[in-house]
């Protein structure tokens, strides 16, 4: 729209985009409002809640506070890329299996950011769920159907579900 | 024309309808709608809590590429000026003379895009005159006080109480029976406390939002409310339209908990449409939405006296709601508080007056329970007191006290439809099932509320000539479930496959009229519509049957889920291609609800027990574990019943522990983001936690249910504050019970020499 626009490159749910953004677009609303993934969330406006984590590389990141111009030469991971043809991954069967949603407007970033968790740590403990999960909030659950995902999640991981 | 038999769908926890669409991403919500030619809005707020508006500077803004219109008030003509709320019209869509609270709407600018009118908001120039603020209660009802309204407002369509002229009271409520003097002649024993209750935020993960299109002869609101239908009504009001011409669609809502309730955006967003000739969108994010609507902060002075047995003689409670700058629905929330004092005990003698009080803050409304929290915080408080000034076991004296099952609670209301001692008493068994050894204080607290009032709701069920369902309903699916019950309910009634059933999102223009969505009523009252449709369903099928079989109505009949004619067993949908005579058509089944019996439709039983560690250098409440008990007379899906239980139970958390919407001397709100305003998260959670479900099948509701998920939180912050008191022997009166709070507390008994 303006002169100042810049090209992201940039890979999107495995998807190779080439864009032309504004410096100081989020990566939230580029997702959002440029490539029409809205299963990413806007609520705090200011890392605390958690509902836009996506993952950029693999690792959890709220893109309401992130340039999208930080997704350059990396990979986006967001809820619409989790599931493969229809197929879901066994973090959403275990959102399914224990309805740890209800609302659900924090629920793909929850996935997302148990995702991230249980590939790098498959074995996570409790503890080290809880910790991990500090930064998504949920304000219907109570969080208790949330973690017994997480725990149902783990199990059929380790039983060689396709993650 | 039905036999009963045994159920299939009912009582099992079945998946969620809406599962796979919130798991993946693909359920839209309303800031998800793409709507072509919208325009964007944004919003210009007062700095002050209480300010004379002089004048409105827009040219700048105005003068913005991409901006449609830069608009104050005085801009939006008749619309501008016509004031809007359901129990008092108190409210206008932006602030025309003066600002009321800290953020109230001034000015908004519509924009092309979003960022561009963000940006033009920030160059609109508005010169004030402060006013004193109104920020605390008492202040606020004392003679010669600054009025938040100097004009006393007109009622609203449902408004029932007026306002006290002169001074800031918004609504008042007082209620008696017997001579409280004389009941406290009787007492030996007569405390009196007083307790206070923070302001609190919903803090829905989607915040407000309204996407209006306004033409001359229609007026069209996408919006994530919870009350479609109360909606239209205060839109064709403002509007001057005929009902018929207001559309209101919800898409998928990201939580509500009554914050969503009645009027918020949606009148703006429906003027500015208006105004400038496009759709207009008014998103406004959580800060926004931290200026749009929150709990009553309430100050509760009670009296109880008891006799030397703990009998209760005389309960008196003057209570100040801190109902911010606009009624809202604070006058029922006035109402409720009145009938949430009064307990679950049997007190002769009482005498309550609720107050709400304007002051200049954020506006006050419903959430969970309204009225709820704040009551049986205080009445469960004091029973403690009572029981140690007794020197009896606090269980004791509630079993000695609580109203038994058709026992009248209130004259005039339905009388006590649980059996609350036993409740009680398996409330304990499941405690010392949960106990942790290193608990140092356990304490319960017996919450009841009267919900939903007004049990008027319709329905329409569709079924096809494929054995596919359509259920049509306007009680907004808010995530507690409800489109999942709906169609557990219709496959039961008419022996389809639940996935077959399609319960359809509000939108007024197809589904029917339901008069909102809270107050625990979704089972029990739209439940009850859906089914009727059902079996208005079946009852046509019935007489299609014999119509086509040429036989008297009394040789067909309904049995193990099919329609039987004679002893040829015919399958619903068949019924209807062999009426129409070919795969066509279908049959439209109606429900109609508009009492179910005396008021309330049933009586919400939340009760709970916790166990904390307390420490002792910092002040922290460690809660070891906390179990909730709910009547909820039939668990048609035991799974969500739990949920609604649980979740409710970690919101209590909040309020408990460290929720506070915390006003400066000036009005100014110092926690206005989710970075200042702590709402409980996952490492928050008690290491046990569990939700016990009563099931006596003696609801008014489908199959004997009663409603649920607002009581879980009531019992929360009286339970935790009595196992303090028996852990350290410190009463804490006021919430939230944080480390200061209780550490300074500490110090104090401490400080104090021992009582003899």
């Amino acid at each position: 729209m303006t002169a100042r626009q810049i090209t992201l490159d940039t890979t999107v749910n495995g998807r190779a985009l080439s864009l032309s953004v504004e410096p100081e677009a989020l990566l939230l609303d580029v997702l959002r409002e440029r490539l029409g993934l809205t299963g990413s969330k806007r609520s705090c406006d200011v890392q605390v809640c958690g509902a836009c984590t996506v993952l950029l590389d693999g690792l959890p990141v709220s893109a309401c506070s992130v340039l999208a111009y930080e997704a350059r030469g990396r990979r986006v991971l967001t809820i619409e890329g989790l599931a493969r043809d229809e197929r879901l991954h066994p973090v959403q069967e275990a959102f399914l299996a224990t309805a740890g949603f209800q609302c659900g407007f924090c629920t793909p970033g929850m996935i997302m950011a148990v995702k991230a968790l249980l590939d790098d740590s498959p074995s996570a403990t409790p503890e080290d769920v809880r910790e991990h999960l500090r930064g998504n909030i949920c304000r219907c659950t109570g969080y208790a159907s949330i973690l017994a995902a997480v725990a149902v999640a783990q199990r059929a991981l380790a039983d060689g579900a396709a993650g | 024309m039905s036999q009963p038999g045994p159920l299939r769908e009912i009582g099992h926890s079945v998946e969620r309808k809406d599962g796979v669409a919130k798991v993946t991403g693909r359920a839209q919500y309303l800031d998800d709608l793409v709507i072509s030619g919208a325009v964007y809005a944004a919003i210009v707020r007062s700095p002050y809590a209480h300010a004379r508006i002089l004048s409105v500077e827009r040219a700048a803004a105005a003068a913005v590429p991409g901006v449609v219109a830069a608009l104050a008030a005085a801009d939006l003509g008749a619309l501008g000026e016509r004031p809007f709320g359901t129990f008092l019209k108190d409210q206008r869509v932006l602030a025309r003379d003066k600002a009321r609270y800290e953020g109230e709407p001034v000015a908004v600018v519509v924009a092309e895009d979003p960022a561009t009118a963000a940006r033009a908001a920030s160059l609109v120039d508005v010169a004030y005159e402060p006013l004193p603020p109104v920020i605390d209660v008492v202040r606020a009802r004392e003679p010669g006080a600054t009025l938040v309204h100097d004009t006393p407002p007109a009622l609203g369509r449902q408004g029932r109480w007026p306002t006290v002229p002169g001074t800031n009271v918004c609504a008042r409520v007082a209620i008696e029976q017997g001579d409280v003097e004389q009941g406290f002649r009787d007492a030996d024993v007569v405390l009196e406390r007083t307790y206070t209750f923070p302001r609190v935020f919903h803090y829905t993960l989607e915040p407000h939002g309204a996407v209006a299109s306004a033409t001359p002869d229609e007026l069209t609101v996408w919006t994530n409310t919870g009350h479609p239908y109360q909606l239209r009504q205060e839109l064709a009001d403002m509007f001057e339209l005929d009902l018929a011409r207001i559309r209101i669609v919800v898409p998928y809502v990201g939580g509500s908990f009554g914050g969503k309730s009645f009027p918020k955006l949606e009148p703006l967003a429906a003027v500015l449409s208006a105004t400038v000739g496009r759709p207009v969108k008014v998103l406004n994010g959580v800060e926004g939405s931290m200026r749009i609507n929150r709990r009553h902060g309430a100050r509760v002075t009670l009296r109880v006296g008891a006799r030397r047995d703990g009998t209760l003689t005389a309960k008196h409670a003057r209570v100040l709601l801190d109902g911010g700058a606009y009624a809202d629905l604070g006058p029922v929330v006035t109402e409720k508080t009145s009938v949430r004092l009064l307990g679950p005990y049997r007190v002769p003698h009482y005498s309550i007056q609720v107050e709400n009080v304007y002051t200049t803050t954020t506006p006050a409304g419903a959430f969970r329970s309204i009225g709820g929290p704040q009551s049986v915080w205080a009445t469960e408080s004091i029973m403690d007191e009572l029981a140690a000034a007794l020197d009896m076991d606090p269980v004791e004296l509630r079993l000695h006290n609580l109203v038994s099952r058709g026992e009248s609670v209130r004259p005039g209301l339905r009388p006590m439809d649980a059996d609350l001692g036993d409740d009680l008493k398996r409330l304990g068994k499941a405690m010392d099932e949960a106990h942790a050894p290193e608990a140092a204080g356990r304490g319960v607290a017996v919450g009841i509320s009267n919900p939903a009032e007004l049990p008027i709701s319709t329905a329409i069920v569709r079924l096809h000539y494929d054995g596919s369902a359509t259920v049509l309903c306007s009680m907004v699916e808010v995530g507690q479930g409800l489109h999942t019950v709906l169609a557990q309910i219709v496959a039961e009634e008419l022996s389809v496959p639940r996935a077959a059933v399609v319960v359809v999102s509000p939108d007024t223009r197809v589904g029917p009229y339901d008069w909102s969505s809270g107050a625990s009523r979704g089972v029990t009252i739209v439940g009850t519509a859906v089914q009727r449709a059902a079996q208005d369903v079946r009852a046509q099928l019935l007489a299609l049957a014999a119509e086509v079989a040429g036989v008297p109505a009394a040789e067909v009949a309904w049995r193990d889920g099919a329609v039987h004619v004679g002893e040829r067993r015919v399958a619903p949908a068949q019924v209807i291609r062999e009426w129409y005579g070919r795969p066509a058509g279908e049959v439209i089944g109606r429900g109609y609800v508009r009492n179910l019996g005396r008021d309330p439709a049933f009586w919400e039983i939340g009760m709970g027990g916790a166990e904390i560690a307390v420490d002792r250098d910092t002040g922290v409440i460690q809660l070891l574990s906390y179990t909730g008990l709910a009547d909820v007379g039939r668990a048609i899906n035991p799974q969500l019943c739990e949920q609604q239980d649980v979740g409710a139970i970690v919101m209590g958390l909040g309020h408990t522990l460290f929720e506070e919407m915390a006003y400066s001397e000036s009005g100014s709100l110092l926690n206005p983001s989710m970075i200042e305003y702590r709402v409980p998260l996952v490492t928050d959670l008690p290491a046990t936690l569990h939700a016990v479900l009563v099931e006596n099948g003696d609801g008014a509701g489908p199959y004997g249910a009663k409603g649920m998920g607002e009581g879980g939180n009531l019992a929360v912050a009286p339970a935790i504050a009595n196992a303090l008191a028996r852990a350290t022997g410190v009463r804490i009166r006021d919430l939230p019970l944080t480390p200061e709070r209780v550490w300074t507390a500490l110090r104090e008994a401490a400080a104090r020499p021992a009582r003899p």
